[in-house]
């Protein structure tokens, strides 16, 4: 379609439709039946051939006819790229914390459950419970309970990976993706959250730590993303009725000690006094 | 050889195990099997204690030739095999036992099939296993029908035991152990041990652990190995030979698997 608009600098034009294209929810159409994805936003160039726009018109969500000028056709995009990139933000984000939303965490679960499938690598998810929430808010009001979930989003943020997904799950719950890891670095992962919650002096203060549940999807798993969230849940539960501030692995996903090990656990039943 | 005929029935293959080494295991496997062959048993002592030719130097006992030599044809099987003056025979770790590790899977299948030949000649054949859960020690346990636990009320002793217990349970599915406590001051404490850890394997493990018995501390048993004979041949009537004794005659009611 660029090649019949006039005076149109096709070097700025192509970096505007990378930045839409990175953005994710727009797509710039040059061939219509290219995008099944993505809304559709057509850039429809004045001097088009009628019919050829009508086929573009027919497959996008949002139309704009741009006048031939470049500079203001730029603008224009311009204009639509930040906004556009606003709205993703909005889309995914918490706007209390800043992290995921619960929207972004069940497509991007998918995703990875999806990938640890092709990849056959397994992934973990942690959810997390805060203990002693409820009465910081009841004694110190609503907007020491904001400051705090901002605290502790800052928290996980500092203490997660690159590559993982940190959410805000609803309330004080919150949600770690953990792709492309093993239970076992997993599990000190989880660790290194819940100790670093116990300690951190904006938590401390007001004797709020995390309770965490961990659960692993491995590839040969048939559990659906609900049995998945389900299992880190109740590791999650049985976390918070051991007293909190620990982390518990789903039951069927715990390390079985090796074959030559034996536990402390068992150690000190073979140990203890025999009478 | 003692065995003159084939047996009629299958043989009975029990290991004699430890967890840890020391706690007299090749002294209870020399001594059981000379006690059980004045029960009319043809019994064999095979020593797996690749490490060490236990047997060997515990009956004073120089083996001149190999299973490799049966191998090649040069001598037959029953020569590899020493009589001792005690009514049982020996294979002894260094008839090519303890080279079992070390060579090819084809000859390792042709040796197998020559032990097994040689098994059926005997009505019970004590495998004395090293101590440990080193890879050997469990498939020489694997061999065996039934698995003796040798236990002392040592701590060390109790949790290596334990130890082995597991592994047996999760590398060979062994689900019955038989425990044999040494070196007890009496019946009581040999007692109190067996429960101690039979409550342990209870609660961990999904093992079935048999009380056998137990054999007493007993200078006798010290004396007789310096001077490289069987206790119970020396000292028959010594504490330490009466609860061996008992141990064995509860062993000669065990009846082998069925097998091939």
């Amino acid at each position: 379609m660029t090649e019949g608009a006039p005076d149109l600098d096709l070097e700025s034009l192509e970096k505007l439709r990378q930045e839409l294209e990175e953005t994710g929810a727009l797509s710039f159409v040059l061939e219509p039946g290219d995008t099944d994805q993505a809304p559709v936003l057509a850039f429809i160039l004045k001097d088009l051939p009628a019919e050829k726009s009508k086929d573009i018109l027919d497959r996008a969500d949002l139309t704009l006819t741009l006048s031939s000028d470049s500079r203001q056709t730029l603008e224009t995009l311009r204009e639509i790229v930040e906004n556009n990139k606003k709205l993703t933000e909005l889309s995914v984000k918490d706007p209390l914390t800043s992290l995921f939303n619960q929207r972004y965490f069940i497509e991007q679960l998918k995703v990875e459950m999806d990938r640890a499938k092709r990849t056959e690598r397994p992934c973990c998810l942690i959810m997390m419970d805060l203990d002693n929430f409820k009465p910081v808010n009841d004694k110190h009001g609503h907007q020491t309970g904001d400051r705090l979930l901002k605290d502790v989003a800052q928290i996980l943020l500092d203490t997660v990976r690159m590559v993982d997904i940190a959410v805000r799950y609803g309330g004080d719950e919150f949600a770690i993706i953990l792709p492309d890891t093993s239970a076992r670095n997993a599990v000190y992962l989880a660790n290194r959250m819940c100790e670093a919650l116990a300690e951190d002096e904006r938590t401390k203060k007001y004797d709020v730590t995390g309770s965490l549940g961990l659960a692993t999807y491995h590839f040969f798993d048939r559990e659906d993303l609900e049995a998945f969230i389900e299992h880190a849940d109740t590791a999650m539960y049985q976390a918070k009725s051991e007293g909190g501030n620990r982390v518990s692995i789903w039951e069927s996903d715990r390390p079985k000690t090796r074959p030559t090990e034996v536990s402390r656990e068992e150690k000190n039943a073979l140990l203890g006094d025999p009478d | 050889m003692t065995s003159d005929a084939k047996a009629p029935n299958p043989p009975l293959l029990v290991s004699v195990t430890s967890g840890k080494g020391g706690v007299g295991k090749t002294s209870v496997v020399v001594n059981l099997a000379l006690l059980m062959a004045g029960l009319n048993r043809r019994i064999l002592v095979m020593d797996c204690d690749l490490g060490l030719a236990n047997v060997d130097i515990l009956l004073n006992l120089s083996p001149e030739k190999n299973l490799f030599d049966v191998l090649k044809g040069e001598i037959e099987l029953s020569d590899v095999v020493i009589n001792t003056d005690y009514g049982f025979d020996v294979l002894p770790a260094s008839s090519g036992v303890s080279e079992m590790a070390n060579i090819s899977t084809g000859e390792q299948g042709r040796l197998l099939t020559l032990l097994s030949k040689l098994f059926w000649m005997y009505d019970l054949v004590l495998l004395d296993t090293g101590a440990g859960i080193s890879s050997s020690v469990i498939r020489f346990n694997q061999v065996a029908d039934e698995n003796i636990l040798l236990v002392t009320p040592e701590p060390t002793s109790i949790t290596d035991a334990y130890a082995l217990t597991k592994v047996l349970r999760n590398r060979i599915g062994r689900t019955r152990i038989h425990l044999l406590i040494n070196m007890v001051k009496n019946r009581n404490e040999g007692r109190k041990v067996a429960d101690h850890l039979s409550g342990v394997i209870d609660r961990f493990l999904e093992v079935e652990s048999v009380y056998l018995g137990h054999v007493v501390s007993d200078p006798h048993v010290q004396q007789a190995i310096r001077r490289r004979q069987a206790f119970s041949s020396l000292f028959p009537d010594s504490p330490a030979t009466d609860c061996l004794r008992e141990v064995g005659k509860k062993i000669s009611t065990w009846t082998p698997p069925a097998k091939e």
